[in-house]
């Protein structure tokens, strides 16, 4: 098992060198600069502006300079905030997206599952299609209208929350419904077509033929099983949730990750840039074997195929 | 792996599953009924909460260059004047007196025994000449440095011509004096001096942090910093606030009603109006026009509509054909329903802009703008050669992306093509690729804005000299720059307007540049504010501001 994961893990090196290289001139072909303003830049600025950041340098010798930072564990100062560094601004704001992002995984998860499990065990009845009705409108509805609907109701009617912000504990509610709906959704969908496959299977007959409840059956029995499609989805899902959401963050006003995403690209900012596209690359590849991980945790079969 | 594993993972799933429900229920228990909103606590507590656009790029005076770095500055930092928030006098701040020369060149300004920096030390004339010369530090690359240029030799040091910066006209003659030497008269100098390029800086501080021609170091953050202004920095969290809060050694603590200022970044326009319906902001940056009619018939007393020195315009770039011939040019401007576009996009009761420059700058009266003639409109295209729009090029309208420019465009479009036969493609840039398109003059017409630094029309007309680096039109006449060198060192104020008036007449007749609007600060404001004055410029010092301790309004 161990080889099987320092095995996957060391084809991610290239994998991640390769994504790291093409961002890396991809960004420098992008046209305009970092320093690019309304107010003109006398040439002799901008000159000194390009020597300070190591910008006027070959290409190569940029890429080179990155590299060997990168080796020291240094990401280089922000080029739009002054005064910060991108590996700073990353953790600090990383904190944020985890905390909101589990939040979100967990409450995913449990809408999730016990959603798909009741419409399946509801399956054929009017409650079951309601539930899965529920499931597809999960997927269908954008966070850019759920969220504003959560805030006009529990913010600005109800004053139960803030509309936006950090601050109070209860800051973490709305958003992480925002964030979890649609993830729940789909866990839900993937739950309840895991559990009907697994329904006609010998052992359920068994257990529903020795009087074991419906809840029973389908939480206790059929569970493990059908659990399977969501666990191997949970690793793409963990990595979106966890790097934040542009959306969410813009609406909600968070300080997470997500917005870097998108704000680093529109400001020519090249070290965040390269910042994020390492950290979320690098979730990726994590979250993908620890689904993996997980798979094999639920599954004996898949854990015997990983030892060989 | 171990047998029971499977049977562990389903056991925390059902305990998932009770504890998210068991918070659900928590949470609605809890965070029941009506309650005080934060900008009603903020209020009792004196502290304002600001709505700001965008995250400051930077906190050093000499480095930052948006308004919303300005807006947060002006509470740390004080130059040697302020203005009046109501009028925009002049006012003493750092400096308590001063003496102009006969020649206009020579100014000494007596630094203001009881101004000190937030550790308690005396602000000395030094700190003013220290801040200056390193904004003009070639090596720091400062934007704004040119905001100095005013000064003798610092426009050649800036540029590295001179490599002595003690050939820069700005010197402290003792820690209480400090004398500016200016390469020519500027009759608007002493309204530059309150903008953040001429504030002082703490030079040990900053010499703490790294070499002071580093951009990068860490003297701008809360810990470290020190200044001079009503406020200091107390927090600075990038996406989510930054938090000032009185300064105790602030030389004029008495006119400070406020205990602090709150600045939230809030790059979208919806979750800004929002936080303020749900009363979480006292003052917002703006207010999307699809939102205005709501919220003027719902609370007009919160909405400001605050004239702003600023001009929303499309430039013609005047070095390619057809946009090289004048008559097509002033053709094209004619030919636009300004009042129309205000009405249908912006919603707030625009001016008009016919002329270049807005009004409120200091006693300027601008020559008569133009406004829709199509009839002359179609003579002058027809004397071009294009009657009825025949046989003319199609021609590109580039604008940066954003939802307000969009549809202005395809109304300019719209236009040109009803009133003028004339067909125009739309063509979309992001903000970086804009700029730089503008700069090396690839574009037809493009999309433009110009916000006044001070209240001076020099600030908006010399943007068409001829040697000016934001003359992104290519326009040059020779008439039009004599006539800015004539008024530079026109006697009298009534003379100096109207030659800048000649000028910009002369420039009108050109037209190089199709003005569109002149800018309003649209915003949102609670009733809890008191004394946030009006003023073209958008200038807020925070004294004479205060809050209304009481609930009820939000």
């Amino acid at each position: 098992m161990i080889r099987y994961f320092a095995k996957r893990l060391l084809e991610a090196v290239p994998v991640f060198f390769a994504i790291i290289t093409a961002v890396f001139f991809m960004v420098r072909f992008v046209p305009g600069g970092p320093f690019d303003s309304e107010r003109p830049v006398p040439p002799e600025t901008l000159a000194a502006l390009d020597e300070y950041y190591g910008l006027n340098k070959p290409l190569v010798r940029q890429y080179a300079a990155f590299l060997g930072n990168l080796a020291r564990g240094e990401l280089g100062p922000s080029f739009k905030y002054g005064g910060w560094s991108v590996g700073e601004i990353l953790a600090e704001k990383a904190a944020v997206s985890l905390e909101l992002g589990a939040c979100a995984l967990a409450v995913a998860l449990a809408a999730g599952l016990a959603l798909g499990f009741a419409a399946a065990a509801f399956s054929g009845t009017k409650f079951g299609g309601f539930l899965s009705g529920m499931s597809l409108l999960g997927i269908c509805l954008p966070s850019f209208v759920l969220g504003p609907l959560l805030i006009m109701i529990f913010a600005m009617k109800l004053e139960w929350f803030n509309a936006m912000g950090w601050n109070a504990p209860s800051d973490i509610v709305l958003p992480s419904i925002t964030l979890a709906f649609f993830y729940a959704a789909w866990i839900a969908r993937l739950a309840r077509n895991g559990a009907l496959d697994e329904r006609p299977r010998g052992y359920v007959r068994t257990a529903f033929a020795k009087g074991a409840s419906r809840g029973r059956v389908y939480f206790v029995h059929i569970l493990r099983n059908a659990v399977q499609p969501v666990v191997s989805y949970l690793g793409p899902a963990a990595a979106a949730l966890l790097t934040g959401s542009f959306v969410v963050e813009t609406i909600f006003q968070i300080p997470g990750l997500g917005r870097f995403f998108i704000s680093s690209a529109l400001d020519n900012d090249y070290t965040m840039i390269m910042g994020c596209v390492m950290l979320y690359s690098a979730f990726i590849i994590c979250f993908n074997l620890l689904s993996d991980l997980l798979l094999a945790a639920v599954n004996p079969r898949i854990a015997r195929e990983m030892k060989k | 792996m171990r047998k029971g594993s499977g049977k562990i993972f389903a056991r925390g799933i059902r305990a998932a599953l009770a504890a998210a429900f068991a918070a659900c229920i928590a949470v609605s228990a809890t965070g029941c009924g009506k309650r005080e909103t934060p900008a009603e606590t903020a209020a009792r507590n004196g502290i304002l909460l600001v709505g700001n656009a965008a995250d400051p790029a930077s906190l050093d005076p000499s480095l930052a260059t948006g308004s919303s770095e300005i807006r947060i500055l002006r509470g740390l930092f004080e130059g040697l004047v302020r203005a009046d928030t109501k009028t925009l006098e002049v006012r003493p701040a750092a400096a308590e007196s001063w003496t102009v020369s006969d020649d206009g060149l020579t100014y000494r300004f007596k630094i203001d025994k009881n101004a000190k920096w937030s550790d308690g030390s005396p602000v000395s004339a030094r700190d003013f000449e220290y801040a200056w010369k390193r904004a003009l530090n070639p090596a720091l690359g400062a934007e704004y440095a040119s905001m100095l240029h005013a000064i003798k030799n610092a426009r050649a040091y800036n540029a590295g011509e001179i490599g002595d910066a003690s050939k820069v006209g700005v010197r402290a003659i003792s820690d209480s004096e400090l004398e500016v030497e200016l390469e020519r008269p500027v009759p608007y100098f002493e309204s530059m001096l309150y903008h953040s390029a001429f504030f002082p800086l703490p030079r040990k501080t900053l010499e703490k942090f790294g070499a002071t021609d580093r951009r990068d170091t860490r003297w701008t953050r809360p810990e470290n910093m020190v200044c001079n202004g009503p406020f200091t920095l107390v927090k600075w969290s990038i996406n989510d606030k930054i938090s000032l809060r009185a300064n105790p050694h602030y030389r004029a603590r008495e006119s400070l009603k406020l205990k602090g200022a709150d600045f939230f970044p809030i790059s979208n326009i919806n979750t800004e109006d929002r936080a303020f319906s749900a009363g979480q902001l006292h003052i917002t940056d703006s207010v999307a026009p699809s939102r205005l009619p709501a919220a003027l018939a719902a609370a007009p007393q919160t909405v400001r509509r605050d004239r702003w020195l600023g001009v929303y315009y499309y430039l013609f770039n005047t070095r390619r054909p057809p946009l090289d011939d004048p008559r097509v040019r002033r053709a094209l401007s004619l030919s636009i329903d300004r009042r129309a576009i205000i009405d249908s996009f912006l919603k707030a009761g625009q001016d008009a802009a016919g002329n270049f420059v807005p009004s409120g700058c200091g006693g300027y009266v601008p020559p008569r703008g133009e406004s829709e003639n199509i009839a002359l409109a179609k003579k002058l295209l027809a004397e071009a050669g294009y009657p009825d729009g025949k046989n003319f090029p199609r021609i590109r309208i580039s604008y940066n992306t954003s939802e307000q420019h969009k549809p202005i465009a395809e109304a300019v479009q719209q236009m040109w093509r009803k009133n003028l036969g004339i067909n125009a493609e739309l063509f979309n840039l992001s903000w970086p690729a804009y700029l730089a398109a503008r700069r090396e003059g690839d574009f037809d017409v493009a999309r433009s804005s110009w916000v006044g630094d001070f209240a001076a029309p020099e600030n908006f007309l010399d943007l068409f000299h001829s040697a000016s680096g934001l003359n992104h039109s290519g326009y040059k006449s020779a008439e039009y720059d004599a006539l800015l060198a004539r008024a530079r060192s026109a006697k009298t104020r009534p003379e100096r307007m109207r030659l800048l008036a000649e000028a910009e007449a002369k420039m009108l007749a050109d037209a190089p540049v199709m003005p569109i609007y002149f800018y309003s600060r649209v915003f949102r404001i609670s009733p809890l504010v008191r004394g946030w004055d009006a003023n073209a410029l958008d200038y807020h010092n925070f004294l004479g501001v205060s809050l209304e301790a009481k609930g009820g309004a939000k």
